[in-house]
Parts: structure tokens; sequence; C-alpha cells
């Protein structure tokens, strides 16, 4: 066998390194803002594009797919290469992966606070953006896949299983949860509509937790983990067990982000128990880990780099059985919505995500550079930082949450709501909300100290841009037997297809009734579409992120029937929605029954100083949709776009919708009028205020007055 | 012996605190008097039985040290060197419950793999992983039968219309033997300082949201001068609180209010007539001039 010479690439996994510590930079200081900004409001300085609605979608989408994303490329180029003894397929696609990459990253960063937003968590890229992910997505695929294919190694190792998982399912996801009808260059409207669209979104959000945040960390783990503590993985059987068992169970679990909410009950009960069988193939992955470490903990108290994972390893093992216990509908019921979220998914992001991440950069860069870590000292004092932040981070929002959640709740002997005011449980909670801001910035303190600590290791070694390698060729010859599995594992076609295939049946067997069988959405005659100028509020709406803080989906509880003022959220009156605006977290009160509730001058005072309605409030004014108008010209446009995805605009009516829009703004304007406000009727704040006074009035018995 | 006398000393210094704190709170409980409700008492007994058992196994765990210190002082330094290194019992245990196979065994349970470096070892799942999946899945399957196939557990829907009509329950209950002589076109405002009061307490806990404490208005109108949107004086107002105002986040509060209640919430919004507090909203609606009664 003829030993072949080839060289590893490692600037590729150079420039996804600095892009990884650049881009957490970036992010966790955004996120440092906005964790600021809910006890210092003005934080925005008054201009519209920093406000938390907009800023919250970019510090999620600059964590995850900026921060996290460049890591798992950084950490995937370098590992494939070696597990399977050859070069990247192509330097050309390495190369238009990492700058598309990056362009994509600059482009989110100027969208998202201009307000181009398709409104669903994690997934708030507009079209054009959406169709440059899939492109290089498929670069990456391509240039995987071609790399497994001309291997040397005959063997796919675990962390190349896991990296297949997540070049498929991120695939799927994407595309599937991204349909959607453009109307203009950076605007488009969901092609799912209510609850449809929320199965779909949520399909996603989950899974892209599960698919981008954790499997391909745990082919990291699965490689990085055992080289840096030496020691041999310690159970190949555990490693098939729970990859199998968790990308198929996964998959189906996406619904417990939506239980007391109008979707079905059976999907309910699905992604209920879909999350409690999901703890042990989770904890495979933990425990395959820590036992790793079986007779090399003495090092772990002097290695930064096992610290860091160690740490990171036990906070996936903690959020991923908090995750199952909060999918408990008892246990849901009072942690949905609240700051508790918060908590468990910054335990994941900065205890798994970020901790592996810092402890791979510990290992990698000494190691392409030809040196030591420049001081151990200050990655153990970034180590302390970091798990001091964590903790100050994580324990003030579990207060918060369960704090609050009881507030909501709560019901004195008398039969009434303790606090009727939502405001009161809010200002309750601003200490925490200090609290968690210290947390971060403890854990990004400890960043920067890495930052420094990383540059001065470059500096005092040389980089290896071309590794020198040697192995012999894979022969073609046919080899039989052997383990099943270690059969599959010589089939990468066969492997990959076999993935697809475990992940497509639990999101199949979810959406495909939901989306066919006509009583899981129970129609009401009274709902009708919306209105044009409603139309044009709601994506004012959806601009200034809204649904950031504020849910649109009261729950089948009497707390919330009574503090809301009117009856549980009805699956059939979101058919007109797309996209479903449910939120995720209620930093403010739910809105789907603020139609009526309150005059048109208390809307217009509220958006203006939200203190001057209601005292101690943490919304931040909104002074420029007093100065900016609406755009009639677009009108057309959005009911032509609606109408192709099926809401009943009759032939035609894009023609006269404006005479409509016109009629219903005069109409708010003259009321403003009458309490000595003026105002033009094309002022963004009409629009805003026709959509709210609309919200959740469809099913009402009495007619409405303000129309 | 000095450690028993040390030790002797801090148990009765413990016992002390002990004594202390069931003292205080049996204070507690006769000065609260007859006051305190029983669930509340529950609460309190519960609190203190565990309170009780946490110091018990404190002080266990402290006589346990105490014994094994003394038991280490009897020993030989050899016999100390194998207590050493013998491990703990969670080491012990953790061992038992993976089913470990020692360390010096590792090389038989080497596979012939080798990535990078990386070798894998051919451990069996942990035993009691392997019963918590299965345990899982057990949950899983009970589940569902539970609240799809035999419908013994209540469904979302079901389980709010249980929680309405419990408080619906509760509610009738308190009412059971109410005297209402009135309804909302004879009635008067009270004058009665106690009841006054009761609507004062309701006002300011649920109406201040929307009106402020000092009727102000926020939200909701001024409550403090001769200006309404539906009519001042006392039947008007009763009437507004009773049923209502269509399309405004004036609810109907009858269903959660008894009359009697209501009356008297009225009763203290008419006492509000021109206190003139500051920062109050300008005036809305007509202006009202009472008719002669």
């Amino acid at each position: 066998m003829e030993l072949q010479q080839f060289k590893y690439d490692n600037k590729i996994v150079k420039y996804f390194a600095i892009a990884t510590v650049v881009f957490g930079v970036v992010g966790m200081l955004v996120g440092l803002i906005i964790a600021t900004q809910l006890f210092l409001p003005q934080l925005n300085f008054g201009i519209q594009y920093t406000t938390f609605g907009r800023l919250r979608p970019l510090h999620t989408n600059a964590v995850i797919f900026a921060f996290v994303g460049n890591a798992m490329f950084a950490g995937v180029y370098y590992s494939m290469q070696r597990l399977l003894k050859a070069r990247m397929f192509s330097d050309m696609l390495s190369w238009i992966h990492f700058w598309g990459w990056q362009l994509i990253i600059v482009a989110a960063a100027i969208t998202l606070p201009l307000g181009m937003t398709t409104s669903k968590e994690y997934a708030e890229l507009e079209w054009p953006i959406d169709i440059a992910i899939t492109l290089i997505w498929v670069v990456f695929g391509i240039n995987m896949i071609g790399t497994i294919l001309k291997r040397r190694e005959r063997h796919m190792y675990v962390a190349i299983w896991f990296y297949i998982a997540t070049f498929v399912t991120v695939a799927v996801l994407h595309v599937v949860n991204s349909f959607e009808i453009p109307v203009t260059l950076f605007k488009s409207y969901s092609w799912y509509a209510g609850v449809q669209d929320a199965l779909v979104q949520w399909w996603y959000g989950h899974n892209a937790v599960a698919f981008f945040l954790t499997t391909p960390f745990l082919g990291l783990m699965y490689y990085y983990l055992p080289k840096a503590a030496n020691r041999p993985v310690y159970s190949y059987k555990l490693s098939i067990i729970h990859f199998w068992s968790l990308i198929f169970i996964y998959i189906w679990a996406g619904p417990h982000h939506l239980l007391y909410t109008s979707l079905p009950d059976w999907a309910q009960s699905l992604g209920t128990v879909f999350s409690i069988m999901l703890i042990a193939p989770s904890w495979g992955g933990m425990l395959n880990g820590l036992l790793t470490l079986r007779g090399a903990w003495d090092r772990v108290r002097e290695d930064p780099v096992l610290k860091f994972m160690v740490v990171a390893v036990t906070a996936y093992g903690m959020s991923t059985l908090e995750g199952p216990l909060l999918s408990i509908k008892s246990v849901n019921a009072i942690a949905h919505f609240t700051d508790w979220i918060i908590a468990h998914v910054h335990v994941g992001g900065l205890g798994w995500n970020g901790f592996l991440t810092f402890g791979m950069l510990y290992w990698l860069i000494p190691k392409m550079w030809g040196t030591k870590l420049f001081s151990t000292k200050m990655a153990n004092t970034h180590f302390w930082l970091g798990t001091l932040g964590i903790i100050v981070y994580a324990l003030p929002m579990y207060t918060a949450g369960v704090v609050q959640s009881l507030m909501w709740k709560n019901f004195n002997a008398e039969g009434f709501l303790e606090y009727p005011n939502f405001l009161e449980t809010v200002t309750q909670i601003i200490p925490m909300y200090m609290m968690r801001a210290i947390g971060g910035l403890l854990y990004f303190s400890g960043v920067i100290i890495m930052v420094v600590n990383l540059m001065k290791t470059a500096k005092q070694g040389k980089f290896m841009a071309e590794e020198a390698a040697e192995a012999p060729a894979l022969e073609k010859k046919k080899v039989v037997g052997g383990h099943w599995h270690s059969a599959l594992e010589r089939k990468p076609v066969i492997f990959t297809v076999l993935t697809l295939v475990a992940i497509l049946i639990g999101g199949v067997i979810e959406m495909v009734p939901t989306f066919l069988i006509k009583s899981n959405i129970p129609t009401i005659a009274s709902v009708q579409p919306y209105t044009p100028l409603e139309l044009h509020g709601r994506d004012i709406y959806i601009r200034e992120g809204c649904n950031n803080c504020h849910s649109q989906m009261v729950r089948p509880f009497r707390s919330e029937t009574v503090r809301y003022k009117g009856e549980y959220s009805k699956a059939g009156e979101f058919v007109y929605d797309h996209p479903f605006l449910w939120g995720s977290k209620r930093t403010g009160p739910d809105l789907h029954r603020v139609g009526g509730l309150y005059n048109n001058v208390w809307h217009f005072n509220h958006m203006l100083d939200p203190t001057s309605t209601s005292p101690g409030s943490i919304m931040p004014p909104y002074p420029w949709l007093y100065r900016q108008q609406i755009d009639p010209g677009l009108t057309a446009g959005k009911i032509k776009a609606l109408r192709t995805v099926g809401v009943p605009y009759e032939e035609g009516y894009e023609e006269v919708a404006n005479n409509d829009l016109k009629e219903q703004a005069m109409a708010i304007k003259n009321d403003l009028k009458e309490n000595n406000i003026d105002i033009p009727e094309t002022a963004e704040i009409v629009a805003l205020i026709a959509y709210l006074q609309r919200l959740g009035t469809d099913i009402k018995a009495e007619p409405t007055a303000n129309k | 012996m000095n450690i028993l006398r040390k030790f002797k000393h801090k148990t009765s210094a413990l016992m002390v605190a002990i004594l202390m704190l069931l003292g205080t709170k049996s204070y507690a409980q006769t000065t609260a008097g007859s006051g305190i409700s029983q669930e509340t008492m529950l609460y309190i007994t519960f609190g203190l039985v565990f309170l009780v058992s946490l110091l018990v196994l404190l002080v266990a765990i402290y006589v346990l040290q105490l014994l094994k210190g003394f038991i280490r002082k009897e020993m030989t330094e050899e016999q100390l060197a194998r207590q050493e290194a013998e491990p703990g019992w969670f080491a012990k245990l953790w061992a038992k419950w993976n089913d470990f196979r020692p360390m010096e065994e590792e090389e038989e349970l080497l596979l012939d793999h080798d990535y990078d470096g990386i070798k894998e070892l051919d451990n069996h799942l942990p035993p009691w992983w392997k019963g918590l999946f299965y345990v899982t899945v057990v949950y899983a399957v009970v589940y569902l039968l539970i609240f799809h196939v035999f419908k013994t557990a209540p469904l979302q829907e079901e389980q709010y219309e249980r929680e309405i009509a419990a408080a619906e329950a509760l509610k009738a209950n308190a009412e059971a033997d109410l005297v209402v002589d009135f309804d909302e076109n004879t009635v008067t405002a009270t004058t009665d300082a106690t009841e006054l009061a009761d609507g004062q307490k309701f006002f300011e806990a649920q109406c201040a949201v929307c009106h402020k404490a000092d009727g102000g208005g926020l939200a909701g109108p001024n409550l403090t001068d001769e200006y309404w949107r539906n009519g001042g004086g006392i039947s008007n107002i009763y009437k507004v609180i009773k049923n209502g105002v269509p399309n405004t986040a004036m609810i109907s509060w009858e269903s959660q209010l008894n009359p009697i209640r209501m009356r008297n919430v009225a009763s203290y919004v008419m006492t509000l007539q021109g206190t003139n507090p500051p920062g109050a909203l300008p005036p809305d609606g007509e202006l009202y001039e009472p008719e002669n009664e």
C-alpha cells in the first residue's frame, strides 16, 4: 500500500475561528445592551434602529448563526479533514462557504435593525437572504459530502455522523420554514397561516436548537474532548444508540413550544411525550463525554481546555433535562412566556455552546500556531468569570420567571386577580433584570480576556497554513462483515439517506394532518381578513418586533381570560394570520384581546410615551411612528400576495383597497381630532392603532363600534 | 476526653438553638390566634416538620462525622492509608450503576478503531441509562393512552371549563345567604363606613389599574369630576359596574362581584366627587346634574 502525501487546510479553519471570536463579541455585546434596555428603556437613545424589538432578533441571530455557526464550521473543517484523512473536497467551495456565510451575517446585521423581518424566531431574515443561506448551505454540504467520498479512512467516526445529520436536517428545516411569498425586495408573507404557521415555525425553531446548536456540537465534542483528554471514547455502542435515537426523537418535540395554545391537543401531547423520551438520548451524549474522562479527572483540575469542556457537557446535560421537564404541561403552564425560558436557553447557550467553543479554541489556536497557550492563568480567570456569569445570569432569571408567573396566576380569596395590573408584575422583577445584566457582563468580560489570550498566543507562534500529512489511499475492495453499524459507517450515501428518513418521519406525521384535516382548525364564520389599513398596521407591528415582548395567545386559564378580558384564543381566529404572531415571551401583556379595550387616544398617547398612560412601563417610546407615513402604493402588492397564499380578498379588490384604507384612516384621524390631536391620516401610528383595535375582536358578539 | 467535651458543648448549643426556634414558632402561633386559616396552619406545620427533620439530619451527619473521627484516632497509619485508597460511597455507587469495568481491563475493551488518534472502547450501555430510557418510553405510552385513548384525564378545554366551574361554585357558595333588597334602579348609596372602606379596598385593588387610585383616570376616564360618559349618580355608576361598557376595557363585573359589593364600590366612587386630585384627566363625556330625588 502506497502512502499518499497531502496537506490539511488550516487557513480556512483560522478564518472561521477569527469570525467566531469577532461575532461572538458582537453578538454578546448586543445581548448585554438589550438586557440593560429592560431596566433602562431609554438606552435605545430614541433611535428606531436600536429598540429592543429590533435588536433582540439581531442578538439571537448573531449568537446562533454567527458565533455558534462559525465555531461549528471552524471545528468541523479542522476535525473532518483529520478524521477522514483528506483535505477538504474543494478549496474554492471552502472559501465560497466562508465569505458567503459572513456576507449573510452582514446582511442580517443591516436588515434586522432596519426592521426587515419575517417575525419568525431564528428565521427572521427576509427572503433574498433565505435564498442565500440555502445556496451557501448547499455549498457546505457538497464540500462535506465530497470530502467524505474521497476519504482515506474506511469508516466514518461518530463525529462525522453528527455532521451529516446537521447538514441534512438544517437544509430541510430551513427550506420548509422559509416558504414565503415576496411582496417587495425585503418584505414577504409566510406561506402558512395561524396554527399551521406556528407548528412549522416551532418544528423549525426547536430543531434549530437540535441540529444547529446540538448535533454539530456533539460532533465537535466527540473529536475535541478525547483529543484534549487523550482518552478513548467511553462507549462505541452508546454512540450508536444515542445518535440514532437523538435525531429520530428530536424532530417530534417542536409542539412543546405550543402547549396550551390553539394547536390541536394530539399534537401538543406528541410534543410532550417525545420531549420526555428525549432525556436519555441527550444524556447519552453527556455520559459518553463525561465517562471518556474516566481516569483523567486529575488533569481536568489543571487543564483549562478540559475544564471548559466538562462544564459545557454538564450544562448540556442540565438543559436537556430541564427542557423535557418544561414540556410537561403543568410545568409549562407556569414557565411558558416567562424569563424561566430565557434562563433555560442561556444555560444551554452560554454553558454548552459557549464553553465548548472556548475549550475548542484554547486547544485549537496553540495547535495551529505551533505553540503553547499564552497564559493558563488568564484562561482560568476566563473560566471562573464565565461560570460565575452563567450562575449570576440564570438564577435571577429563574426567580423572575417563577415570581412573575405566580403573580399572573394569583387569585385572592375573594376570587379576584391579586395583581390585575400587568405592570405590577414587571416592576417586581426589575431587580432580577439588573442582576442578569451583571451576569452577562461577567461572562462577556471573560470572553474579552480570551480574545487577548488567543491573540497573544497567535503572536508568539507561527501559523501553519498547510499541515502535511500522509495516509494510504483507500483500497477499492469489498469489505464485508463486521458489526451491522460498522458496515453502515462504510457507506456514506446510505448513511445520509437513512438520516434523512429518520428526521422526516416525526415532522411528516405532525404536519400533514394539521394541514389536511379540517377538524384540527375549526373555522369561525365571523373571522374576516384584515382591512388594508390593518395590514399596514400589522406590518409595522412586525417591523418593530412587537412580538418579541407581546404574545397574541390567551391560553385557556381562568387567570388569563380574566386578565385579558375575553375568551381564550381559538384556532379559527388565526386563519388569515400570515405569519402567526403568537410570540413566545410576555415582557409586556398579551395583546390578542386588546382590540376595543382602550380608545384611540389612549393608544396614541401610549405609543408616544408609554409611561404617560402606564407609569413605570419599560416599553420604549415610538416617536417615529408619528413622523413616518405609510406607503399606500404597497397596498395592492400586499393584497395580491396574501390572496396567493389563500386569503379570500375578492378579485380586483387591490384596485379599490386604498379607498377603504383612507376611509378607515380618516375615521381614526377624526376620532383623535375630537380629542384635540392632529395627525395626518397617513401616519404610521394610525395604521398601527387600526390593527391593535382589530385584534381579537372578530369573535366578540357585539358589532365593533370603532371601525 | 477533649473531643467529647467539645462535642457536648456544641450539641447543647445546637439544642438550645432548636428549642429557641420551636419556641418562637409556637409563640407566633398563639399570638396570631384564631385568625390564621387552616391552610396556613397546615403550611406552618409542614414547614416546622421539614425544619425539624432537616435539623435532625444535620445533627445525625455531625454525630456520624464525630464517630468517624474517633475511629480514625484509634487506627494505625497503615489502616488509615488503606482506607484513603478506597473509593468513597458515591464513587462506589456510580461504578455499580454504570457497571464499570475496572480501569486495568481497559486494554481488552479497546476496539481496533483509530481516528486521528482517537480510540473507542467497547463498554456496554450504562444500565441506569438504559432503565431511564425504558421508563420514559413507558411514560410516553401511558400518557397518550390516558389522554387520547381512555380519555380519563381532561384535555385543556375541559380543564378550563372545570377551573371556571370551580370558581363559580366558590362564589355561589359565598353568596348563598346574601340578602339583596335592591336592584340597579332602586340602589341607594351607602354611608356606612365599613361598607365604604370595603368599596375603597376593592377600588384600589382592581379599578385603580385604569382609573388611578385617586380616581383621576389613566386608561379609563376621570371619576372625580361632574362629567360622565354613561351618566353619573349611584344608579348609573352601579349599572356601568354591573353591565360594563361594550367595546371598552370596562368589563361587566356582575359575574365576579355580588350586588352588595357592587353597591359599596359605586358608593365609594360617589365619594370621590369633587376631590380634584392632582394630574387628573380632563373632563370626558356629559355634564351630569343629579335630579332631585
